[in-house]
């Protein structure tokens, strides 16, 4: 008779042992500050041979859409979205092998059998994660029309500016504490803010008429699954002791605001302002996902345990009302440092944000008149350069200065222990001083381009195409003629750290710290 | 909207499966079997609320097909969902507890 999944899954654990061989210390390597008790759970109850089956299934559906993919191209891709997921898919792979690393370190750092069986087994997927990613890169630099940036996508991830707030928050959480990057990944992030790309958008890669990215969304979210589940099992195990409820709160209270500014935020920018055929907006997305079925469905139960809302949920609930929009005037206008060719709104998606965000208009219109007037090279203007330049970046976050939105920016620059710090906000700030080594050594854009011709940047980033003068980046899918590094040269634009200018004052005898004035 | 604090609390339970002949078979069985369940076909997935719990009783799921289909099959087209879930021999289940 065959045995139920429950009896096999209790027999099976009691061949875990306590190896006498090896001193504990040694074995598990990191030290937590947790207080992680010896038995737990496990919902999925994961066994490895049922495991391989499953994914295996998930693989050869997958792949055999990709396959015909290739042969009928019978699809007609629209080209924004195409763009856009040159930046999207050169992220999400890094990512994905960042939370392989991740939950190597965690399943080595955690004791409870049923805990480690998930996270060894979360370190399989994310490594799968990574793969069709990677595939569904290579797919599009195949039959793209343009493959300039695909092509060079990887690379672009390490060294993008853009990339740079998605290279801090892995990096955190590569570093923090091996439990509380747990709780981090899997219990908020990929409890919280997954769906809104990877669900929500899998209907407009659809409508965008590439079904790859459809199905690859589909198929990592089946994975995520058992994720949240891991996150969810390892969050009552600790719960179990009244000790690790206030280091519980710390966590929530810090990747709240992190996975949100970090995760969320750039995500958020694809359903506003690459899906032409709009679907919901970011905002209702993640409304829907992360308020109402994350906080609401979720974190609110949390309470019977003394888990609090949150530190910075209101200015999280704020963030969220203008970030994507805040994010796309500050992709589209340091276009130049990108890799994609970019698609500016046009008067139909102006009234349809309008309708989505009242008050867009007065706040960002203003901006878009001027990237229309500036997508010619022969007229010299480069709204990079003309709208100011580029702004400081957060320290913790790497966002750039001007959120939630550049009339109200939190951003403020201060000196803390005879540096001079940049942060986009209380909460950033509020991190940093928790643990200030963690986050003094990133180096930001202006840490390695102060002082270039924003013509070097882009040769020294690598972002021009087989000839070695056109720009990757174009601020039109189709421009009167591509810009090329010349044009940028022309446009005498030198990158200037606002840190440094900031200082001159200082030297100067003039600017005191606080927050930027606008 | 919020009771006390932004968050109200939600006991909604939702499935997302990856659309096809399979997910079609599983919002049958499961709104004959639970009647006050909202089931949408977005396209390329199917998604299944319902209030507290949801339940996918695979013995019935395979009837409908009329081939053999498991759990390790069914957890092949869940690409998301919304409450705690509880996996066994026969049946996949979402609760809102928590606990």
């Amino acid at each position: 008779m065959t045995r139920s999944i429950n009896e096999s899954y209790e027999r099976i654990k009691d061949i875990d042992w306590d190896p006498t061989y090896i001193d504990p210390k040694d074995k598990y390597v990191e030290t937590t500050r947790f207080h992680v008790p010896k038995k737990a759970v496990d919902p999925f109850k994961t066994f490895v041979r049922e495991y391989l089956k499953m994914e295996q299934e998930k693989e050869n559906r997958h792949y055999a859409l990709l396959e015909a993919a290739s042969r009928i191209q019978s699809s007609n891709p629209e080209p924004r979205w195409m763009e856009g997921m040159k930046f999207a898919l050169s992220n999400l792979s890094a990512i994905e092998y960042s939370a392989t690393r991740q939950m190597g370190r965690t399943a080595r750092a955690i004791a409870p059998t049923e805990l480690r069986q998930g996270f060894m087994v979360q370190v399989l997927d994310e490594m799968r994660h990574t793969q069709l990613e990677l595939n569904a890169l290579r797919h599009h630099m195949r039959t793209w029309e343009d493959p300039a940036g695909y092509d060079i996508a990887l690379l672009a991830a390490q060294n993008s500016v853009g990339s740079a707030i998605l290279r801090s928050l892995v990096e955190d959480f590569m570093t923090c504490d091996p439990v509380e990057t747990c709780l981090a990944l899997q219990a908020f992030v990929e409890t919280a803010y997954s769906n809104i790309f990877f669900v929500g958008l899998s209907t407009a890669a659809t409508a965008c008429g590439d079904p790859v990215m459809t199905s690859t969304m589909l198929t990592i979210q089946s994975d995520e699954s058992r994720h949240m589940a891991n996150g969810y099992a390892t969050l009552m195990t600790l719960l179990d002791d009244d000790r690790n409820i206030p280091l519980i709160q710390d966590t929530y209270d810090k990747w709240s605001w992190r996975g949100h500014v970090g995760f969320e935020t750039p995500l958020m920018i694809f359903a506003d302002y690459f899906v032409k055929n709009k679907q919901d907006s970011a905002y209702e997305m993640s409304e829907r996902w992360v308020m109402q079925e994350y906080y609401g469905g979720f974190y609110k139960k949390l309470e019977k345990y003394g888990i609090r809302e949150p530190r910075f949920l209101p200015a999280i609930a704020e963030h969220m009302k203008w970030c994507s929009h805040t994010a796309a005037i500050y992709l589209f206008g340091a276009w130049p440092v990108f890799f994609h060719r970019f698609d500016p709104i046009d008067e139909r998606e102006i009234e349809w944000l309008e309708k989505k965000c009242p008050g867009w208009s007065n706040f960002y219109g203003k901006f878009w008149e001027s990237y229309h007037q500036m997508t010619d090279p022969d007229a010299g203007m480069l709204i990079t350069k003309e709208l100011g330049g580029l702004p400081a970046f957060c320290q913790v976050c790497q966002l750039p200065l001007i959120f939630p939105r550049p009339d109200v920016s939190t951003g403020r620059i201060v000196e803390k222990n005879g540096k001079v710090l940049s942060f986009c906000s209380e909460a950033c700030e509020w991190i940093y001083d928790r643990d200030p080594l963690h986050y003094s050594g990133f180096k930001s854009f202006y840490d390695l381009y102060d002082g270039y011709d924003l013509a070097d940047v882009i040769l020294k980033l690598g972002y021009v195409r087989a000839d070695g003068k056109t720009l990757i980046a174009q601020p039109l899918l189709k421009p009167k003629r591509m810009w090329t590094i010349d044009d940028i040269r022309r446009c005498k634009y030198e990158v200037v750290s606002p840190l440094r200018v900031y200082k001159e004052k200082l030297r100067a005898g003039g600017t005191a710290n606080g927050q930027l004035k606008q | 909207m919020a009771d006390k604090g932004l968050i109200s609390e939600s006991n909604k339970v939702t499935m997302i499966l990856m659309g096809g002949e399979e997910a079609g078979a599983v919002a049958e069985v499961v709104g004959e079997s639970q009647p006050g369940v909202t089931i949408t076909n977005h396209g390329a997935y199917i998604e299944i609320e319902a209030d507290r719990d949801l339940h996918v009783d695979l013995p019935k799921v395979s009837e409908r097909l009329g081939r053999p289909y498991g759990v390790e099959t069914f957890l092949v087209i869940l690409s998301s969902y919304v409450g705690r879930i509880n996996v066994d021999d026969r049946t996949v289940s979402l609760s809102t507890e928590i606990g």
